[in-house]
């Protein structure tokens, strides 16, 4: 696990604002489309085996009449102290300079304890080589891997367009800021509800609304110290 | 020369050197596959600007594409409507493009009808084919008898349909698809003179008053009103909105109301005029317009006296009634269930607009910004020469919805001799016309998949999906102002399927070899979109400077091909929207008799579904297992019951149940919902295919066999009973134990 401070690279985060976030899932198949997570079936479905980088989850509060509903998108929080990365015996999952914890595909040998010990549930498992009717496959994105049987998987933060986003700051000779990297989630999202940027810049959005008062981060007290921030409802 | 090519040559010189002495410039025949395509570089990333057909919202898209492949679809940042944002469906297109189901080329029947024994013939043949029984219906004297039924025939396809009628010299009987939103636009005119759906200033709002429109999933705009409660939510400057919902199940909109008031099924009318009621008698509004009612007056609708009707307290809609009135800017919309059960749906709708009325919010920031109906230029011209089946003679300026198809066939004495079915699925959405679709001797599909209709077609023409087609639509902005969106091929189309708009040309031309108005849909698209003279920014503000050939042709046309839309002024809008029509508002209460009531104790909401609609999607595997927002559901239909009443049932969640009305039943598993009324139970529509691919055959169930009305009108609840079948439901719900451990620890703390 690395200090942020010391990495001179971006350190990428999210900011959820949950009072925009109507739990419209337009989020999860965008993150669908875009990182060639295929889907599984009715029967596999019914065992649990269907894969969502993210997700809506929702909360029913109360009894009728008076009933609440919360949405809240869930993803991989790319911990800092992420629980995942030291039960893994190969170091497939681990942190990178940038903030970001990485899965290595093929360091996989699919013991499933970073699944088991992320308090998110944003970890998959990949029970079967995955399968595209013919011609659907043409609709893969050429930029990610597909993933094959026995290995985890999990959001990226989009990291092909993080990589994209990073050479062509670098080709203009500058610093990465904010409008460069938009994951496929962000830059979908029909409310502008999600915002996504270096938060060791202290001029882009995210690190601007982390400080706002109505940012909190998921189960904070496990102390994983999550780099998406979720903004609560009310002004 | 090069070092690559050297490479390449030096190695290919080592192996075989004969065969290098042998050519005078090997290089030419050995690396074709070095010399890159003249439209793409491998590796590159293309970007083609359309417009979304997902829904009929009218979205911008722009689309990736790499080695003639598309990978991925994003909102077109420079439309208007959606400004670069785009919602689950349209992120799913790409498997319409692409789906393994999709008919190759066209197909005759050669078994019986619904069989499904088909040949494949050629494009040449299968026109010749319609052309030789058109030809034939003439001569019977019956050309009058042909229905074309599509859901473009605001489109190149209405075009194209017009070119035929022409050439064919006989008039053909159009219909769409056209439904609920019927009496929904005309009180639109009638409330606030909008020849055309207004637009809902939500995004300035300071209070939202929404009658059972979903706004943020189904309703008219979807992604449109999304970012607009984004900004009603949060925007700079502006107080955080508030939002409340009138409908009897909590919708995902109403989830994310700030207060959901749940009136019993259809009794929105008098919500809103015991409101209307309130805000009179205590004269919380100066000068207020007070709604006229057909029978008494508006005291009759006192909250006190209408509360058996509504099932709220009259306290509530005192407070309601003085939020909306002391509200800086408030704004009451109405759609969806609002316009259910009852025959008194317009009343409705104009009993809500009243309340805009009253606060004279029209044409102002945060109120009801009128619009008008847009043909325009050569499109229109060709469009007001179609005829609705259900008008007599040539419309004048187009109804956006001339006549449903349900009606239209079931309302005409006489039989049909064919039947064009274009971008409808008539047989699984109305079953009510199968009977009249069986007897007509002679159907053509253009349907891209073997859907339940085209199961029963006597010739499928496959359609080109919206990924690959030509069209142009003008979606009304405001009351001058319209987006001119076009949609064009992402992609090279596949060989196979042809765009319907060109078939119907080839047809034309073989009808009539004079009949050359227009080469094909590009042409159509081509030939309106030069109307268009001055090319402006999208936005106002936008400082991009106009193209240096200001006005000519080419550059409209390559400046919309680019961008995929256009915004400005057009020639031919109709701009007759100071017209408003008072009616005396005529509520009704259901008359039922207690003796439905104790044979069909409940009330049947049926829903669009946000991702799968009324089933036109349920095709695409990534909207099968999107996990439904407001109960996980995947890959099937369920029915959403209140804990309180599934319990006095023995239900539990889980159980297989059955839903039947006095048109016929449904099984499927109950979801116990804590969000609805006690005495009503909702399904969503979108399964119960029979036909239409592998994804979607055999799931679920199709609530329109438990409500057939539904299909024409805005009837969407019908009275049913229920029932547990077995324990057994089979319900596939994603889930994760992450709620468990942080009810733990407290919700969000």
């Amino acid at each position: 696990m690395t200090d942020e401070h010391k990495s001179k690279k971006p350190q990428w985060a999210m900011v959820i604002d949950l009072d925009r976030c109507t739990g419209c899932e337009a989020c999860v198949v965008a993150c669908r489309v875009e990182n060639n997570i295929p889907t599984v079936g009715p029967e596999e479905a019914a065992k649990g085996r269907s894969i969502n980088w993210i997700r809506i989850e929702r909360h029913f509060e109360g009894e009728y009449p008076d009933v609440k509903v919360k949405f809240m998108p869930v993803l991989c929080q790319h911990c800092e102290e992420a629980p995942c990365e030291p039960v893994c015996p190969v170091y497939a999952t681990y942190h990178t300079d940038e903030g970001l914890n990485a899965q290595v595909y093929n360091r996989c040998v699919g013991t499933r304890y970073c699944a088991n010990n992320c308090p998110y549930t944003v970890r998959f498992f990949n029970f079967f080589d995955p399968k595209w009717d013919a011609p659907l496959e043409k609709a893969l994105n050429p930029e990610v891997s597909v993933r094959t049987r026995g290995v985890m998987e999990k959001c990226t933060f989009c990291i092909q367009r993080i990589r994209k986003g990073e050479e062509k700051a670098k080709d203009e000779g500058r610093e990465v800021r904010d409008g460069d990297v938009v994951p496929a989630c962000v830059q979908t999202c029909t409310t502008k509800a999600m915002y996504f940027g270096n938060i060791a810049d202290p001029e882009s959005d995210v690190s601007r609304l982390s400080k706002s008062n109505r940012a909190t981060r998921l189960l904070e007290d496990l102390g994983t110290k999550p780099k998406v921030i979720y903004l609560n409802k009310g002004d | 020369m090069k070092r690559r090519e050297f490479i390449i040559l030096t190695s290919v010189g080592a192996t075989s050197a004969s065969l290098l002495s042998a050519c005078g410039h090997p290089e030419e025949k050995l690396i074709p596959a070095f010399i890159p395509d003249d439209e793409f570089v491998p590796g590159i990333d293309y970007w083609k600007a359309s417009t979304c057909g997902m829904c009929p919202a009218g979205c911008g898209i722009i689309v990736r594409t790499r080695e003639h492949k598309a990978n991925k679809i994003e909102g077109n940042p420079l439309h208007p409507i959606n400004r670069g944002a785009l919602c689950a469906r349209g992120q799913a297109g790409l498997e319409v493009l692409y789906n393994p189901d999709r008919i190759k080329g066209p197909m005759k029947r050669v078994g019986e009808r619904g069989e499904g024994k088909w040949e494949e013939i050629s494009w040449d043949e299968a026109i010749k084919t319609i052309a030789e029984k058109l030809r034939e219906i003439k001569s019977q004297g019956r050309a009058d008898r042909i229905v074309f039924a599509s859901n473009d025939l605001d489109g190149v396809t209405g075009a194209a349909v017009s070119t035929l009628t022409s050439a064919y010299d006989a008039p053909i009987l159009l219909t769409s698809n056209a439904r609920e939103n019927l009496i929904e636009t005309s009180s639109y005119q009638m409330s606030y003179g909008s020849t055309y759906t207004p637009t809902f200033d939500i995004a300035n709002a300071t209070y939202l008053l929404s009658f059972g429109a979903r706004f943020l999933e189904t309703w008219h705009s979807p992604v449109k009103y999304s970012l607009a409660y984004g900004e009603f939510r949060h925007a700079r400057g502006k107080a955080r909105g508030k939002f409340v919902q009138v409908e009897p199940r909590m919708s995902l909109t109403a989830a994310n109301a700030d207060e959901w008031l749940p009136a019993t099924t259809g009794s929105e009318g008098f919500v809103a005029l015991a409101i209307a009621q309130v805000i009179s008698r205590e004269k919380l509004i100066k000068d207020a317009s007070e709604p006229k009612v057909m029978a008494g007056s508006l005291d009759d609708y006192a909250p006190e006296k209408t509360r058996e009707i509504t099932g709220l307290e009259p306290d509530q809609i005192i407070r309601i009634a003085r939020q909306f009135a002391f509200a800086e800017r408030p704004l009451a919309i109405c759609g969806g269930t609002a316009g259910a059960f009852g025959k008194d749906g317009q009343a409705k709708f104009l009993a809500i607009n009243s309340l805009n009325t009253m606060r004279a919010n029209i044409d102002k920031p945060g109120g009801v910004l009128r619009s008008s109906y847009a043909s325009f230029g050569l499109l229109g011209k060709l469009l007001s020469t179609l005829r609705p089946l259900s008008q007599k003679g040539p419309s004048g300026p187009r109804d956006p919805a001339p006549s449903t198809f349900g009606y239209a066939l079931l309302s005409s004495a006489q039989p049909f001799t064919a039947l064009f079915v274009h971008q409808m699925n008539p047989i699984f959405s109305d079953p009510r016309t199968i009977d009249t679709i069986k007897a007509i001797p002679f159907i053509v599909s253009f349907a891209p998949f073997v859907d339940e209709t085209s199961e029963l077609a006597d010739v499928i023409l496959p359609d080109q999906t919206y990924l690959e087609s030509w069209n142009v639509r003008a979606i009304p902005l405001s009351e001058k102002n319209v987006a001119v969106s076009i949609t064009q091929p992402a992609i090279k189309p596949d060989l196979g399927p042809r765009q319907a708009a060109d078939v119907v040309l080839a047809l034309s031309r073989e009808l009539d070899g004079e009949a050359r108005s227009f080469e094909s849909a590009e042409d159509i698209v081509r030939r309106v979109t030069t109307s268009l003279t001055n090319p402006g920014g999208v936005d106002e503000q936008d400082t991009k400077e106009p193209s240096e050939n200001d006005g000519e042709i080419s550059d409209v046309f390559k400046t919309i091909s680019e961008q995929g839309v256009w915004v400005g002024e057009v020639d031919g809008i109709t701009n007759n929207s100071q017209h408003t029509t008072e009616a005396a508002i005529h509520l009704m209460v259901p008359d039922e008799s207690a003796e439905i009531k104790e044979d069909y104790p409940f009330v049947l909401l049926s829903y669009q579904h946000q991702t799968l609609g009324l089933g036109e999607h349920a095709n695409l595997p990534s909207l099968q297992e999107l996990p439904d927002s407001m109960t996980s559901g995947m890959w099937g239909s369920w029915v959403e019951i209140n804990p309180r009443t599934a319990a006095s049932l023995g239900i539990v969640d889980g159980d297989f149940v059955e839903v039947s009305s006095y048109h016929g039943s449904v099984r499927a598993p109950a979801v116990l919902y804590p969000a609805i009324r006690p005495e009503v139970i909702a399904m969503p529509y979108g399964q119960g295919h029979t036909a239409y691919g592998r994804y979607a055959k055999g799931k679920g169930a199709n609530p329109i066999l438990v409500n057939p009305y539904a299909a024409s009108s805005d009837t969407s609840a019908v009275r049913v009973r229920l029932s547990k079948v077995s324990s057994v439901g089979k319900l596939i719900r994603f889930g994760t134990d992450l709620q468990e451990q942080m009810e733990k620890k407290g919700w969000r703390r």
